[in-house]
């Protein structure tokens, strides 16, 4: 067996090198004499430069402030790191927030209400309390108490082909019923070339407005009763089940490939984020999109369940950084502000005022369909805000995943769900 | 006969080969398209247009030379720390016998069942207490031991015949002796396919920084190429160009070490 000598390396060497390259790059210049507040977020790509930018905006214009923005990438990792840094008792001062976080954090009193500050002499008038959007401001009050204020706000809609709809006659249709029509009428025109109008993804945003516009409700928010399992959850589920089985017109699909189907244009409708107009232009489809509200039942109502995350402060910070912390969500829910986000991200404004503003109501105009949605907003309503549906989110997932999947009927998924989110509820 | 069996050999295997090499063809061919083709279908098998611009693009997005420097930091210093520990703990788990040795082996196989979410928060309450959230040391010290590079490295030692150390110990040679300048020789293929398995693990490394650090100068380039998925959307072209310049290291890494990596498979008898 041969032996292979062991060449010697100078350790000592090696290891003064790589401690002088971490210390050569751990060294950064703190801002000496200002009030730091540390925030966490989820936003990257694009997302996270308007961020950043606007971030850097206020720090510009608020010389004794200065605002750190950390991109935590998304929001699994985030609720991880969140969760790690408040038992570590470390948490950042600010962060972006669930509704549903927002209620465990308030509970274990790791956050602060802002009632002192939004009704202190830094605070917001009654009148611009008004000019929120009320399911925005409501999402973040518990009873009378503020515990955050909106950060990233966005609503289900429906992106269809304008130049498909117009060389065939069609009008994006308002009520479901006629929308079903449309479906079937495209896809079975030409019974040799069978065309699917859509991909359905299974995603419990869509569920959740129909369910709302059916006159149902996810979850009792005076009661906390689980509602979801009742006649206009089972109905709205039949209604997606519609579209892909006996005639289908949709299939199933997963991620953002019912988006990236439409824009190569083998669909000519896609259920999406309001968000996702940005994103899907950018991919340079040869048509126009137009956008629109998700069509409802006859005997419904118009809805939009709103989605997004909120800013909370944490307690474990100074008073000096709560303050700082406060000028900082306050300034970013200013209309200007507000308008800004809007346009170079698609999430909609907190504010109404932010309409007037000239840029953002011009590209509004220019996408067709997207003022109509931004105007409205008043017809949006909340996510239920107990912790517990942050869990419930995922069970609904599953039963909607059952049922469209042909595993279990709406009836059955829908009460396994809602049982589990029952037993959550009492854990809680 | 053998010219068939050769033959119909060569082509399952060139089979294989090519279905191996399609997600990297993919990949390549994607970076170069334009956006619309990208999603097109039926897919394009060459771009229509090559648009060099796509890496250009990729590459201004992202500091990537910062997180390069930060990545290979990494790999290195935790290959460094996962070498001497695995072959400190395979040696006297494979040669020494001693009271509760399996049992302790077994301890630590057990370790290997425990998904990263169970451990990320006792993780980072360590860190915290221990002051280095927020540092390389967060990113490189846990995970300077690894159970999967103790096991490999202990299969490996217990090939090797025990009468070596009794000719060593009369020859009057020590314990630490006889490990670095005969057993470690011995089992260069073993050593060669964990560092292997440890740069790639540090390379593909992405939940972990993102949950203890906090400054973006110190995160890997896995985080980089998450900026072009995001909330709504991924941007697929740009994604493919900036997977294609950061997999580079590695693919130039496996050229370099196959030989080793093949010969410690075909000795462990192992498969992956």
């Amino acid at each position: 067996m041969k032996i292979y000598p062991v060449r010697r390396v100078n350790l000592k060497a090696v290891i003064t090198a790589c401690l002088w390259l971490v210390c050569l790059f751990s060294c950064s210049s703190p801002h000496q004499g200002k009030v730091k507040v540390t925030f966490w977020h989820a936003m990257g790509g694009s997302l996270g430069t308007t961020l950043d930018s606007l971030v850097e905006e206020f720090n510009r214009t608020h010389p004794d402030i200065y605002i750190q923005s950390t991109s935590v990438g998304n929001y699994g990792a985030m609720s991880q790191k969140l969760m790690a840094s408040v038992m570590a008792q470390k948490p950042p001062v600010i962060s972006q927030v669930f509704e549903s976080w927002t209620d465990q954090f308030r509970q274990a009193g790791v956050i602060i209400p802002l009632n002192k500050y939004v009704h202190g002499s830094r605070g917001f008038s009654p009148e611009e309390i008004e000019d929120f959007f009320p399911a925005i401001w409501e999402d973040n009050l518990w009873n009378d108490t503020l515990w955050s204020l909106p950060f990233n706000k966005s609503l289900p809609v429906m992106f269809y082909n304008l130049d498909v709809f117009d060389s065939l006659g069609y009008e994006f249709p308002v009520y479901w019923e006629d929308f079903q029509v449309i479906c079937s009428t495209y896809a079975y025109a030409d019974p040799e070339n069978f065309r699917y109008v859509m991909g359905l993804p299974i995603n419990t945003w869509m569920f959740e407005t129909m369910l709302i516009q059916l006159n149902g409700q996810i979850i009792d928010p005076q009661s906390n009763q689980v509602e979801f399992d009742r006649e206009p959850g089972v109905n709205a589920l039949n209604m997606l089940i519609d579209l892909i089985e006996g005639n289908p017109v949709a299939y199933l699909s997963t991620g953002y490939e019912h988006q990236d189907e439409f824009i190569a244009g083998r669909a000519i409708m896609a259920w999406g984020s309001v968000v996702s107009y940005s994103f899907m232009r950018k991919k340079e489809p040869d048509f126009n999109i137009a956008v629109a509200p998700l069509p409802y039942p006859r005997e419904g109502k118009p809805a939009f369940v709103i989605s997004g995350t909120n800013v909370a402060i944490f307690s474990h910070s100074t008073p000096q950084q709560q303050a700082a912390a406060w000028e900082f969500i306050k300034w970013f829910n200013s209309p200007k502000v507000q308008a800004q986000w809007s346009l170079h991200t698609g999430y909609i404004p907190t504010r109404r005022s932010s309409l007037q503003d000239s840029t953002l109501r011009a590209h509004l105009e220019l996408i067709p369909g997207m003022l109509n949605i931004y105007l409205n907003l008043d017809q949006a309503v909340s996510e239920p805000k107990i912790g517990a549906w942050f869990a419930g989110r995922i069970f609904l997932s599953e039963a909607l995943e059952y049922t469209l999947r042909g595993v279990l009927s709406p009836e059955e998924s829908l009460s396994r769900a809602a049982q589990k989110l029952r037993h959550e509820i009492r854990q809680y | 006969m053998a010219k068939i069996r050769t033959f119909f050999v060569y082509l399952i295997l060139s089979l294989g080969a090519i279905a191996m090499m399609m997600p990297f063809y993919w990949m390549l061919i994607t970076a170069f398209k334009a956006p619309a083709e990208a999603i097109s279908m039926p897919p394009t098998w060459w771009p229509n247009e090559f648009h060099w611009r796509n890496f250009v693009e990729a590459w201004n997005k992202v500091p990537w030379l910062r997180y390069f420097f930060n990545t290979a930091l990494i790999a290195v210093l935790t290959l460094i720390g996962n070498l001497i520990t695995s072959i400190l703990a395979a040696y006297p788990l494979a040669m020494i016998k001693f009271k509760g040795r399996d049992k302790v082996f077994l301890l630590f196989l057990a370790t290997m069942m425990i998904p990263m979410p169970v451990y990320i928060i006792p993780g980072y309450l360590i860190l915290t207490y221990l002051g280095w959230i927020d540092t390389y040391a967060a990113l490189i010290v846990p995970w300077m031991v690894n159970v999967f590079s103790i096991f490999l490295l202990r299969q490996h030692i217990k090939t090797i015949p025990s009468e070596l150390w009794d000719a060593a110990r009369i020859d009057g040679c020590s314990r630490f002796r006889f490990l670095w300048q005969i057993i470690v020789p011995l089992i260069k293929p073993a050593i060669a396919t964990i560092a292997i398995f440890s740069i790639v693990s540090s390379w593909n490394s992405f939940l972990w920084p993102l949950v203890v650090t906090n400054s973006k100068y110190l995160r890997p380039i896995q985080v980089g190429l998450a900026y072009f998925t995001q909330e709504q959307s991924t941007d697929y072209t740009l994604l493919a160009a900036a997977a294609t310049f950061t997999i580079l290291p590695l693919i130039i890494l496996f050229l370099f070490a196959q030989k080793h990596i093949i010969n410690s498979f075909s000795r462990s008898g192992m498969k992956y």
